[in-house]
């Protein structure tokens, strides 16, 4: 767990870590939501 | 260079089927790069000795904030392109970098100021760089609201291109603020043409990080600008095939 | 070059007959300028170290508030498709709408500040200073308000879209702008400052009237 911890700075590290991963899960699943939802409208329209 | 390639790929079918085979690709590799580099940003390299720990934030906040500007770039020539040619396909990669964009600026202005806050004392000054990322920031969000408040697509397209392509001038006030004046911002580590301020153990996980976010870019404009064009597209015969 | 000064005519009778709306931003910048003193502790430090944020504050506002109506009417009552349609070059029928708007909304601004930077404090040569700054920077925001009024000109309460679009493009003009002023009260260099402006100015009267056209032709089809 040593690696684990950032001294002093340990909230600002981390904190900064899951901002930036989570904008990037972010707008990576809002891209494909907006997939989706046109698909799946395609082929309801399609049948 | 063969324009005709170039051209191939304007057309929607050939654009769809080209980004969609493409991004599993871009996806994983970027992936991969991101955690590597994480763990090399992480862990392995070794602490700075005026900033202890808290250095590492650049290993988040470099990389956003160089693909907020890449990302701007890349909207603003779509636009120019969608503009001078008329392209459905450079307007819908257009309109996909935009949320991604504005993602980005803000997490390199929160990542900056929670890099800032225990370094400098200070979360937040009206330097020029800070100043200009936040316009950054505004440009994005004129740009998505602008489009989204004009019901007909063509007109839509066109006007928030003119925002885009009119914001472009704030991409080198970003650049070069720090060059230009005194700022809190610390200046570039990474030049094109001097060797680097920064030394080696620490330098590879950040170019790493820098290029697996640039990967993970094109994978989500490919998602988003895809699905984009099938919006756009979705009366016509190619789209039936699918 | 006659078909201009004629439209240059046509807005000024068009703005003697709505004059109330010239007015009400002259009204809102001079308030808003006279408030900060009157509601803050005036001393005379005080005054001098936040009249250049507030000058620019004040323009920026009052504009914001006027711009509404610098398209709106004509595009309801067909006026700019009529421009379009004319042989003369709609670039610069842009431009004389535009300097038009500038003439009567702006310059009695511009007078206006320097009685108001007297109250500020401001003595001699600053209040040429703040009237030089406050001329050059609303020449540029107007081109930048003609240009956002165009693009969202079928939009309904596109107040808010306007500030969205418009802080982004004008912020720099008004942080020089500030700066200037201060400058001079400090007595240090302010031809850096001024230098930008210019430049801004000169930027946005020659893409202005062309991206404000590109930005009309656009909303009208």
């Amino acid at each position: 767990m040593i690696i684990f911890d950032m001294g002093e700075y340990n909230l600002y590290v981390w904190s900064s870590v899951f901002i930036s991963l989570l904008a990037l899960f972010l707008a990576y699943y809002d891209a494909v939501s907006k997939h989706k939802d046109i698909t799946r409208k395609i082929e309801n329209r399609d049948q | 260079m063969n324009l005709k390639a170039i051209y191939k790929y304007g057309s929607p079918p050939n654009f769809y089927r080209f980004v969609t085979k493409v991004e599993p690709w871009c996806l994983y590799f970027g992936l991969l790069l991101i955690l590597i580099g994480s763990a090399g940003g992480l862990f392995m390299a070794p602490e700075d000795y005026q900033m202890g720990d808290a250095f590492r934030i650049i290993y988040f906040h470099v990389p956003s904030a160089y693909l907020s500007m890449s990302a701007y770039a890349t909207m603003g020539f779509a636009s120019i392109i969608g503009i001078v040619w008329r392209s459905n396909v450079a307007f819908s990669v257009a309109k996909s970098v935009a949320p991604f964009g504005a993602l980005m600026t803000a997490t390199a202005l929160v990542t900056g100021m929670l890099w800032g806050k225990p370094m400098w004392g200070t979360a937040w000054v009206w330097d020029a760089r800070l100043t200009s990322e936040f316009i950054l920031l505004l440009l994005y969000l004129g740009y998505i609201t602008l489009h989204a408040s004009i019901k007909e697509q063509k007109r839509a397209d066109r006007a928030a291109s003119l925002v885009a392509i009119l914001g472009i001038i704030n991409l080198p006030i970003i650049h070069y603020s720090v060059v230009w004046w005194n700022t809190l911002h610390q200046a570039s580590t990474i030049s094109k043409l001097d060797s680097p301020s920064i030394v080696g153990e620490m330098l590879w996980p950040l170019l790493v990080m820098i290029f697996g976010y640039m990967f993970f870019f094109v994978a989500v404009i490919c998602r988003a600008s895809s699905a984009e064009v099938l919006v756009r597209e979705k009366r016509s015969n190619w789209v039936k095939e699918i | 070059m006659a078909a201009y000064f004629q439209l240059f005519f046509r807005e000024t009778k068009v703005a003697i007959k709505r004059w109330t709306d010239v007015l009400t931003g002259i009204i809102l910048f001079f308030l808003i300028a006279i408030l900060f003193p009157l509601i803050s502790d005036s001393n005379k430090d005080f005054l001098l170290s936040i009249v250049g944020p507030i000058m620019m504050f004040s323009a920026f506002f009052a504009s914001l508030l006027s711009m509404q109506n610098m398209f709106k009417p004509d595009f309801q009552n067909g006026t700019i498709e009529q421009l379009m349609l004319s042989k003369k070059s709609f670039v610069g029928l842009v431009f004389t709408k535009t300097f038009s708007f500038w003439v009567f909304t702006s310059l009695p601004l511009i007078v206006v500040s320097g009685f108001i930077a007297s109250i500020y404090f401001v003595t001699g040569k600053d209040i040429l200073i703040v009237q030089l700054t406050m001329f050059l920077s609303t020449l540029t925001m107007v081109n930048i308000n003609a240009f956002t009024a165009a693009i969202t000109l079928g939009i309904r309460y596109p107040g808010a879209l306007m500030t969205l679009i418009i802080t982004p493009i004008t912020l720099p003009i008004l942080i020089f702008g500030s700066k200037a002023i201060e400058n001079s009260i400090l007595g240090l260099d302010i031809s850096g400052p001024l230098y930008f402006l210019t430049g801004m100015m000169m930027l946005s009267l020659f893409i202005g009237p062309w991206i404000t056209a590109s930005a009309l032709k656009i909303s009208m089809d």
